[in-house]
């Protein structure tokens, strides 16, 4: 029997009622509890390495961002098993397509802003200099 | 109305090709659910590039650092996670047909959410009470901006929960209380993918 297939939350129902009635499978629960402990691993040494300031700044960004990153593919793999889903994959395509959006969405944004702060906003000296050269005080 | 009361009740024995047929449209509504938390996936996003754009901006007023207590934010993150895990262990009773063991699991994932929202309100009551509304600056407007949308989302899911929870007592595991119920875990579940990225970008990143 496929037990990839064999579970409640998986995102793919199609073998979901036909194995309504089988016997107690093992593997969600583990999937579930290997989620659980291993997203309560990566938060409390997220949260560690923050208060105790482990690592110089741009490393720790870095790594809080690896944590939560990693942090999320688990979940999606152990609470919403999305790799338990069968061909095709609209579940993931979808997914991957939103995900570009995102992406493209939150770099877009601090990539742009951080270029009009650079380059439209001048110190308050800058701008005394340029007022003068162009009115010609 | 009256077919629909009928299938309602259906019970799981059909021939093969009818089950066929209605496990196809299960999917299919699983699958357009999934395409709405993905647009909801965007909307968060939006609006953690309008956080991350503005988190600076503290107009003279306090900045991140300043007005969140840490170890508040990584207790409700464990509530909230929690939460999650026994949602999933709700759905395994609910996958072998065990009434009391999913009220029993729902319950403690329903009591979890609401605690997971006592503690946000609180801290908002906290910062609004000091002067800190999201009137104050661009940070906060964005601050409670994404964290508020979360929490109305929490809000919903616990009305949903309860919703469910009547329909298993009345009607029990027929087909499209079952439906539902795998929709409101992957609900559930997809609040607590989005608060791992507010509790990083939020409160820690904030914080350095």
């Amino acid at each position: 029997m496929n037990k990839m297939a064999n579970h409640p939350t998986s995102l793919n129902t199609d073998k979901h009622h036909a194995h309504l009635h089988r016997g107690v499978h093992r593997g969600p629960l583990e999937a579930y509890t290997l989620g659980f402990l291993l997203s309560i691993l990566f938060t409390a040494t997220a949260f560690f390495l923050t208060v105790e300031h482990a690592f110089p700044v741009s490393l720790l960004i870095a790594l809080l961002m690896l944590l939560a990153l990693s942090q999320f593919a688990i979940q999606l793999l152990c609470f919403l098993h999305l790799s338990r889903e069968v061909k095709p994959r609209w579940h993931i395509f979808v997914f991957a397509v939103m995900t570009a959006a995102v992406l493209i969405i939150v770099i877009g944004s601090l990539w742009i802003m951080h270029n009009l702060n650079t380059r439209m906003m001048p110190s308050a000296k800058d701008m005394t200099a340029y007022m003068q050269s162009q009115t010609g005080i | 109305m009256e077919t629909k009361n009928t299938r309602e009740n259906t019970p799981v024995i059909l021939d093969a090709v009818a089950r066929h047929e209605m496990e196809d449209q299960d999917s299919v509504t699983i699958f357009g659910f999934w395409v709405y938390l993905m647009t909801d996936f965007v909307m968060f996003a939006c609006l953690f590039a309008t956080f991350a754009v503005l988190h600076n901006n503290t107009f003279g007023g306090p900045s991140a650092k300043e007005i969140f207590s840490l170890p508040f934010v990584l207790v409700e993150t464990f509530v909230l996670l929690t939460s999650s895990f026994t949602c999933g262990l709700g759905m395994l009773a609910a996958h072998h047909q065990k009434k009391k063991e999913l009220f029993f699991w729902f319950i403690v994932t329903f009591l979890l959410g609401v605690v997971f929202l006592v503690m946000e309100l609180t801290e908002f009551r906290g910062l609004i009470h000091e002067g800190n509304s999201f009137t104050r600056s661009g940070f906060l407007s964005s601050y409670f901006a994404l964290v508020g949308t979360h929490g109305l989302h929490v809000f919903i899911g616990l009305c949903w929960m309860v919703v469910l929870l009547v329909q298993v007592l009345r009607r029990s595991f027929t087909r499209h209380v079952t439906r539902r119920l795998i929709l409101f875990s992957i609900f559930w579940h997809f609040l607590d993918l989005i608060w791992i990225f507010i509790f990083t970008i939020v409160y820690l990143l904030s914080a350095l």
